[in-house]
Parts: C-alpha cells; structure tokens; sequence
C-alpha cells in the first residue's frame, strides 16, 4: 500500500472532531497562513479554517461511524451537513421554503475586513458516491443568487475533497500518516477501556482493605483512588488488547517494557530504606521506559498507559504490601 | 482524581499506615501469545481445518492465509471484522465501515513466522511456492487438533476457525487490502 493510500484510508477512519483535528493538522503542514477557527465563543461561523490570506474556506465533515447503514444515508447526511454551512457563510436561512437573510455577526469576528472567501472546500471523510455533488453544487449555486453576499464572492468556487483527493493532493509522509493513526489508536483505546471488565479483581480488592484497615480515616480516599486504579488498569488492558490487534511486534515491545518496569520499581524498592518513596517514582519510570518504544506513535497517551501499567501491575500482585508487623489483615 | 494523585496518594497511606512491601516479580505472568506451545497447538488446529488437499495424500494451505487465520484464531473477536471486510470488497462504498487498522493487524505478526519457521525446522511443515505444505512429521497437527477438539481445548478459538470457513478470504485480503 502506497503512503497516499495507506493515509486516505487512515483519514476515512476518522470521525467527527478527530477528522476536523487531523485535516486542520496537514493544511497547518502545508499552508504557512492556514488558520483554524475555533468554536467558540459563539460558534465559528459555518468556517472551521481558512488560508490564502482569507481567499479559502474549508468546512469539514467527518461522519461518525456505525451512524449510516447505507451509502444513500451517507450521501443525504453529507449534502445535508455541507449545505447547512453553505447558507451559514451566504448567511441564508430558511423560511418556509424561501431562502431570506439571515446575519452573521460572527464572521465579522473572523475574515480579516473586507476580505471575501473565493473559494470553499468541503472536506469529508467518507466521498464514495459522485451523488453529494448535484445537491450541493446546485445549492451553492442558489446560495449565491439569493445572498447578499458579504462574505463570499458571488463566482466562488465549491468542491467536495474525500480522503482519498486530500491525500493526493499534497505530499504524504510516515509522519502525516503516524499522526493520523495515533488519534484513532487513542479513541479506539479510551472507547474500548470504558468497556473493559477486570477479572480476578479479588487480590486487588484484599490490597485495598488492607489499606482501610491500615488507615480507617482515610477510607473515602482510598475508595477515590482504587477508583482511578481501576479505570487506569482499564486503560492498560485496552491498550494492551488494541496493540495486539493491530501492531502485534510493539505488543511484543509492551510485554518486554512491562517486565522492565517490574524489575526497575522492585529493584528501587527493595534496595531502599524508603520503598514507598520509590513507589511514587513509578509512574515516571514507566513513562520512561514506554516513551523509548511508543512516545513516537502514542504521543500524550503514555502518560496515561504508563499509569495503567502500574495500576496493573498493583492490581495482578506484583507490586502490594502487606499490614504492618503485629497487625492481621482480616 | 488524577492518576498521579491516586499514586501520590496511596504512597502517602502506605508510608504512614506503616504497610510492609511485598513484591512478587514472579506474579507478571507473561501473556499467552508467546507461549510456543499454544501457538503451534493453534497453528495445528487452523491447518487441520483450512488446509485442502494436495499431492499424494499431502494437505497444503496458502502461508499468508494460515497467518490470517491463526491471528483471527487467537483474537476471535476480529470475526466479524474480516466477515465485513470480506463483505465489503468490491463495493468501495462501503469501503469506510471496516477498519484498517484491525485489517491489517496480522501482517505484523513476527511470532507466527518464528513459530512457522520452527515447524518447518521441525519437518512439520515444507514451503512450498508462497504455501505450507505438511511434511514428514506433519502427524503431529492432527494428533493436537483431534485431541483439542475431544477435549474441548481452545473451543473459542476453533469456534473462530469454524467461522471462518463461511468467509470468503480473497488475495487481496492476505496483503491487508
């Protein structure tokens, strides 16, 4: 698979935010006045970027997935979608069936003054039927008739991108394709941990009423953070279930860096006078020793898997403790 | 809570309950997947299953498509990934319901190659133009597969394998297309 291929296929996997991140991302790359909008404060206008001095416009789509059951739904929900902006930067609204004004103060806030879009470039991740392009050219075409059209040249030229024209259109590199990957690998990841169930949480279980027995005035911290365990190992285990799945020689890298981050914390732990002190350092120590082997394609997420594989490896019994001399643990 | 405030934390309760360490490096169980001899007893069931007759009462199978079906084995819930996979070939639009990423997931798989090479090694396995084909100690395939199914050994695994007889797996597929 060539790197235009192997991106347009990566870039059709994205959805919603994600997609917009991501081809904001490459034109960031390849546009040195690219300039995303931001939502806020009062919506961006219809415009979720614009380059070319404000001569360009982009508005993006990126249809959530298992929210279509057939390409003609796709098509209805796509032409929908992009004629909605359309009449937001013609400033149209509906009344009844008649196309009327309809203000957009936000603009004003946005293109530099003065300046109208000549061009608009509707970018979807998913443009395998030619049946978007009637229903929206024709709209644009509406749009600009009945508009007054402040922020748009009457002529402005529309065109649909999918994955597959924005890959080609511009160079693609391992980089642009990692980057792309990385935000679908962290969504599947924090999607799945939400569905992940722990078994044989029983030793897990025992450490922590070891500690409420230990501390009784400190139960509803306790509760707390077994509670941020729990989603933390879930995180692991998600993680660890979704390399497998897709990257099976870094789950080899993962189980090597996991045996790793035992053998460092136990070793500081048990060569110090104050092993728990050491304990606190896990968290970094596992961030460190994942960061050699993933920090290129999982990026912000180590922090978190780092977390999840201590929580791990407290939750499976390498790491525990025991109640202090003289005191039996019920 | 953040993570790094429930670790802080539970330091803090360990240090001042005066709790005593207790660490077990033995308890990190390494995950089955590397295990040789899972593997091979997986491999032997995928062959035994999916392998079609060859010369002289030989059975041979493509060697990409027992590494798709060994992978699929082990993680049976990428199923029905590759039946909407299968489905979806040649109908590009719906080309965006299957995920690629999960597609292509086997081609990666360094320890079925190691393992292959082992059998091969082994005699239990020839190689024969881009196929596997059973060598003179190939036997022992048929002894584990019968005994796992007798005993119900692996079940969800050759569940999958069962599964995926019903799919069509075309040679695009085996390049992770």
């Amino acid at each position: 698979m060539s790197l235009f291929e192997a991106y347009a296929s990566t870039l059709a996997e994205l959805s919603g935010n994600d997609f917009q991140a991501e081809v904001c991302a490459r034109f960031h790359a390849i546009f040195l006045d690219f300039q995303t909008v931001p939502a806020k404060p009062h919506g961006d206008a219809g415009l979720d970027g614009f380059s070319h001095g404000g001569r360009r416009g982009y508005c993006c789509y990126g249809l959530e997935r298992g929210a279509f059951a057939t390409a003609k739904q796709c098509v209805g929900a796509i032409t929908d979608k992009f004629k909605s902006d359309l009449r937001r930067l013609f400033e149209l609204t509906f009344q009844g069936k008649k196309l009327v004004h309809d203000d957009s103060p936000e603009m004003a806030t946005i293109l530099p003054d003065g300046q109208k879009l000549e061009s608009i470039e509707l970018i979807v991740n998913w443009f395998e039927s030619h049946r978007v392009l009637n229903p929206i050219l024709t709209a644009a075409r509406q749009y600009a008739s009945a508009s007054g059209c402040r922020y748009v040249v009457p002529g402005a030229s529309v065109r649909v991108l999918g994955p597959k024209e924005l890959s080609n259109s511009y160079a693609v590199d391992e980089r642009t394709i990692a980057r792309a990957q990385q935000r679908i690998f962290v969504r599947t990841v924090r999607q799945a941990a939400e569905g992940v169930t722990i078994g044989n949480a029983g030793d897990f279980d025992s450490k922590m009423a070891v500690l409420r027995e230990i501390r009784p005035d400190q139960i509803p911290a306790i509760e707390a953070l077994a509670e941020q365990f729990r989603a933390n190992w879930r995180m692991a285990i998600a993680f660890d279930q979704r390399l497998d799945d897709t990257a099976p020689s870094l789950h080899q890298i993962l189980e090597e860096s996991r045996s790793r981050i035992l053998t460092k914390v136990a070793a500081l732990m048990v060569g110090s006078l104050e092993p728990w002190t050491r304990l606190a350092d896990a968290g970094d120590i596992a961030e460190e020793i994942l960061g050699t082997g993933f920090s290129g394609q999982f990026g912000d997420l180590i922090r978190d898997i780092g977390s999840g594989e201590i929580a791990r490896l407290i939750g499976e019994c390498p790491i525990g403790w025991q109640p202090p001399h003289g005191a039996q643990h019920v | 809570m953040s993570s790094s405030t429930a670790l802080e934390k539970l330091v803090r309760i360990l240090e001042s309950g005066g709790a005593r360490p207790d660490i077990n490096a033995d308890r990190l169980a390494p995950s089955a997947i590397y295990d040789l001899d899972y593997r091979v007893a997986i491999t032997a069931c995928a062959f035994e299953i999916h392998s079609k007759p060859y010369i002289l009462e030989k059975r041979r199978i493509r060697t990409s498509h027992l590494k798709l079906l060994q992978f699929a084995a082990i993680r049976p819930w990428l199923v029905p990934v590759i039946r909407q996979w299968s489905q979806s070939l040649g109908y590009a639009q719906q080309s965006m319901f299957s995920p690629h990423q999960l597609r292509r997931g086997f081609l990666g798989d360094r320890v079925h190659d190691t393992v292959v090479a082992f059998l091969v090694a082994r005699g239990v396995f020839e190689q024969v133009d881009g196929h596997l084909v059973s060598g003179p100690s190939a036997g022992v395939l048929g002894r584990l597969y019968f005994t796992a199914a007798e005993n119900s050994y692996f079940s969800t695994s050759v569940r999958a394998l069962d599964e995926l007889r019903e799919i069509r797996i075309t040679n695009s597929m085996l390049e992770g297309w």
